[in-house]
């Protein structure tokens, strides 16, 4: 890795590590690989939103050009969200792409994803089922993300409903993943995430 | 950079100050600062190196331009300060050196810093009008200097103030400006002045005496101030001639001392700047300053264009053109951001620094990629060296086969002589060597073999009178047949085994011997009369082995195969031996039906025929090169078979690698082959 990229990082982390969002639990990095060119990521669900409560962790690869080029960022935790996609975990987020700017830091990327982890743009998704979602039934939305939260995140609310809905499929011997992004692909509608499943 | 940080811990706000001056793209202390149309700081080469990706501030995503870059001499001359308040704490702190330059200092930098603050204006005026507010000089400093050359001075004096060694001047820094001022002139301009420092001393004493000396800001001397003036002129107008014959000692300014020592120390807060600002105006006045490459559309250039702007520039032009355009670019980057440097290195210089990042850039991949298209052809040495390092690897190995084998060759020898005392045949010895170490190995063939010592001479003379009741025994017992078939198997694998150590560098002992010694000498003879049967016969008898390991049933095979061995053993004719694969197969279709009545000499007399049919086979083996066309063939198919009951995995590795040791031997295969039949 290019030294420029490699020292940048590791005073970076230093930065995250010692940053007050980190004293709050906010965000959190990790070594991944020695070399600094792998790092994970941890942060919160803010408050007031289906996320709170989760902790969401993050696969950040940094490029040997950084900080030139953005560091490529994805979700490793599940996550139903209009901007984030629920298969891949990958981010659709402006700074991550050509908004970039080498001034950007670890830190600011993390708090920049729990910005839009508050403020989804819905009319930019990189999932769009979720965001279809998001603006035709926004209460349905509310609560498939505060059920994926406590289903992967470690979110605190679980939804009952849902639970025996997707307990239903696995009876049927679907796995438990696919029937929740069946059913949350459906408006928790039982019967056409079924239909779907097995066709 | 991160002890400097813990130094700083102590002490807040330097830790701020150090923050603050710190690159938002590289995040390393400020290094040639550059101020963008949008008033945000950076490196030069950084912020170069962003924009030729997107022309935006970095900080605030503001449209700019490279061109609009301008220096930014004031945010040099602070991360100079800082840069020697840091070196003054490491030594306070490793050495507890002096406390009272290290906080005249201090004190220093900071109130410099601020006046800078305040008038962040035209770097032309600033320092003019910095000095003048708080020194004496400056009046006599600013005519003959111009404006650039006035701001190079204050970061000289800045850099110089720590380096300054003598009692009088670290007095004289608690009143910041006008000593600071001194050490900075003094690095070029000295020479140029009568006195040199080492002259200085006395006059210096004087003055004190008086307490008017005030030393000359550009060569540092301390001077009677009335003739300060005079002085200075001299000193301005010599400025750049003199750097050679002094003040070495004194301070580090002739601009080789600085390139060299003072970089050291103070790189990683300015490089460019301490040694600098007298080194530069110097070079202006010699014509070394750098100018600005003019950037061009360098995508629409065509290759050839490419590489003649590269060498323009004496790089490299290796690579395909994407290497060619962005080596360009960035060369293009660096040189440009050298020239704000306030001392900028030589082209030459300049190129070399580039080279060395250039190929630590592309180094890495470069190296896996020389890992996968290695020459093709390695030298001889080159690869007789690899093959004795594998053999030296896996000499446990080698050492374990060969021991293996000679016990076994002993225990041959051993009972060797049994048979040769008692009979002239030397194919019943072989028979009975091989039966023997079979017997070794295998426990529940364990009675034949002994049987078989006893009696195989007279066996072998009963036999050849009546072929018929071979056969009648080979056809007797199903399990017997899977005996023989393990024991050939067996005898298999000892001769593949015996045969790759033959080639092996590590045991040329006895196995070669047992080859010639004990089956060569029953075989080779046949060989020798009959070389067209060779190759009738070869055929056959590796097909035989194969039927035999793999399927149960092919008793014609067998017995084909085995009439067709006592016919060489008998008659020794080729015109029989030929003819006996029929016969044989004949009269054994017909002797099924008989039985033998005793079981035990049927048993013995039928693995002795079988076994020496695989003696023959293993004889037969360095000759099929000829029939098959390569040794290796001949080789590989016995080693599935018989492996894996003797050998250990270990051993396997070192097997396998000895096959390819004999396909390498080749030649000397076939060599020995035909001595054989010689």
């Amino acid at each position: 890795m290019a030294n420029i990229a490699a020292q940048r990082i590791k005073r970076e982390f230093k930065e995250v590590i010692k940053s007050e969002e980190v004293a709050k639990c906010a965000i959190k990095v990790e070594l991944v690989s020695d070399s600094y060119t792998e790092l994970k990521g941890e942060i919160a669900g803010p408050p007031d939103t289906p996320y709170e409560g989760g902790n969401f962790v993050l696969e950040i690869k940094v490029p040997e050009t950084y900080p030139f080029n953005p560091p490529k960022v994805r979700f490793l935790t599940k996550i139903w969200h209009p901007n984030i996609s629920s298969v891949t975990g990958a981010i659709c987020l402006d700074i991550l792409k050509d908004q970039w700017a080498a001034a950007m830091t670890l830190r600011t990327v993390l708090l920049s994803l729990q910005a839009l982890l508050s403020a989804a743009e819905p009319d930019d998704p990189q999932d769009a089922v979720v965001a279809k979602q998001y603006k035709d039934a926004p209460e349905m939305f509310r609560l498939t993300a505060r059920h994926w939260t406590a289903a992967y995140a470690g979110g605190p609310y679980s939804n009952p409903d849902f639970d025996s809905k997707i307990r239903r499929l696995t009876d049927m011997g679907i796995e438990s993943h696919d029937a929740r992004v069946a059913l949350s692909s459906f408006n928790w509608d039982l019967e056409r995430a079924t239909e779907q499943l097995f066709s | 950079m991160d002890d400097d940080e813990l130094e700083f811990s102590s002490i807040p706000e330097l830790q701020e100050l150090d923050n603050v001056l710190r690159c938002e793209i590289c995040h390393e202390i400020i290094k040639t600062p550059v101020i963008s149309s949008c008033s945000h700081t950076f490196c030069s080469l950084c912020i170069r190196k962003w924009l030729a990706t997107k022309q935006v501030c970095p900080s605030c995503s503001e449209t700019v331009y490279e061109s609009s870059l301008r220096r930014n001499p004031m945010v040099e001359n602070m991360v100079y300060a800082l840069g020697n308040l840091k070196k003054k704490f490491q030594n306070k702190n490793s050495q507890q050196s002096p406390v009272l330059p290290c906080s005249a200092i201090r004190k220093t930098p900071q109130p410099q810093a601020k006046s800078k603050k305040k008038q962040r204006t035209t770097n032309s005026t600033f320092d003019q009008d910095d000095s003048n507010s708080d020194s004496d000089f400056l009046p006599k400093k600013t005519p003959p200097v111009t404006p650039r050359a006035s701001t190079k001075e204050m970061s000289v004096h800045v850099k110089s103030s720590p380096s300054t060694g003598t009692p009088s001047r670290s007095n004289k820094e608690k009143m910041s400006l006008p000593k600071l001022q001194t050490p900075l002139r003094n690095v070029s301009e000295k020479p140029s002045t009568s006195t040199d420092p080492k002259s200085s001393p006395a006059p210096a004493a004087a003055a004190s005496a008086s307490a008017s000396n005030v030393p000359c800001p550009v060569c540092s001397q301390l001077m009677p101030e009335s003739i300060i003036n005079t002085h200075l002129d001299k000193c301005l107008i010599g400025e750049s001639t003199s750097s050679s014959d002094q003040n070495v000692v004194n301070t580090p300014s002739s601009s080789r001392i600085h390139n060299s020592s003072n970089s050291k120390t103070a790189k990683l807060y300015s490089p460019g700047m301490s040694q600098s600002h007298s080194v530069k105006k110097s070079d202006d006045k010699r014509g070394h300053a750098l100018d600005p490459i003019k950037k061009m559309v360098y995508h629409l250039f065509k290759d050839a264009q490419l590489k003649k702007e590269l060498k323009k520039h004496g790089l490299s032009t290796t690579g395909d053109r994407s290497a060619l355009l962005s080596r360009l670019n960035r060369y293009v980057a660096f040189h440009n951001a050298e020239c704000d440097a306030t001392n900028p290195r030589s082209v030459e210089e300049l190129r070399k620094a580039f080279d060395k990042e250039d190929k630590a850039l592309a180094g890495p991949p470069s190296n896996s990629y020389s890992k996968l298209f290695s020459t093709k052809q390695p030298s001889i040495d080159e690869f007789n060296k690899h093959r004795k390092d594998y053999l030296k690897q896996n000499k446990i190995s080698y050492d374990a086969l060969i021991e293996d084998v000679k016990r076994r060759n002993q225990q041959k020898r051993g009972s060797k002589s049994v048979p040769n005392g008692s009979v002239a045949s030397t194919s019943a010895t072989a028979d009975t060597d091989s039966v023997h170490s079979m017997s070794s190995s295998k426990g529940d063939t364990k009675n034949e073999p002994r049987e078989t010592n006893g009696k195989s001479p007279y066996l072998e003379l009963s036999s050849s009178d009546n072929d018929a009741e071979d056969n009648r025994i080979c056809t007797s017992s199903k399990k017997s047949k899977i005996e023989v078939k393990e024991q050939i198997t067996d005898q298999i694998v000892l001769d593949s085994s015996e045969s790759e150590i033959d080639y092996s560098p590590l045991g040329k002992d006895s196995p070669v011997k047992r080859h010639s010694d004990d089956s060569g000498s029953d075989i080779s003879p046949d060989m020798n009369r009959t070389p067209s049967r060779t190759s009738a016969r070869g055929p056959v008898n590796v097909k035989r082995k194969v039927q035999c390991i793999e399927s149960e049933s092919d008793e014609d095979v067998e017995d084909c195969g085995r009439p067709e061995k006592r016919a060489s053993l008998e008659g020794r004719s080729p015109v029989l031996s030929r003819r006996a694969p029929v016969r044989r197969e004949l009269r054994s279709r017909t002797s099924q039906n008989k039985k033998v009545s005793s079981q035990p000499e049927a048993a013995t007399r039928r693995s002795q025929r079988n076994l020496k049919n695989s003696e023959e086979k293993t004889l037969k083996k360095p000759a099929s090169p000829d029939i098959f066309g390569t040794p290796s063939s001949s080789v590989s198919s016995d080693i599935p078979c018989g492996q894996p009951k003797r050998k250990s995995a270990d051993s396997d590795d070192a097997l396998s690698q000895l096959v390819s040791i004999i396909d390498d031997n080749a030649c000397s295969d076939n060599g020995s082959t035909t001595d054989f039949e010689d």
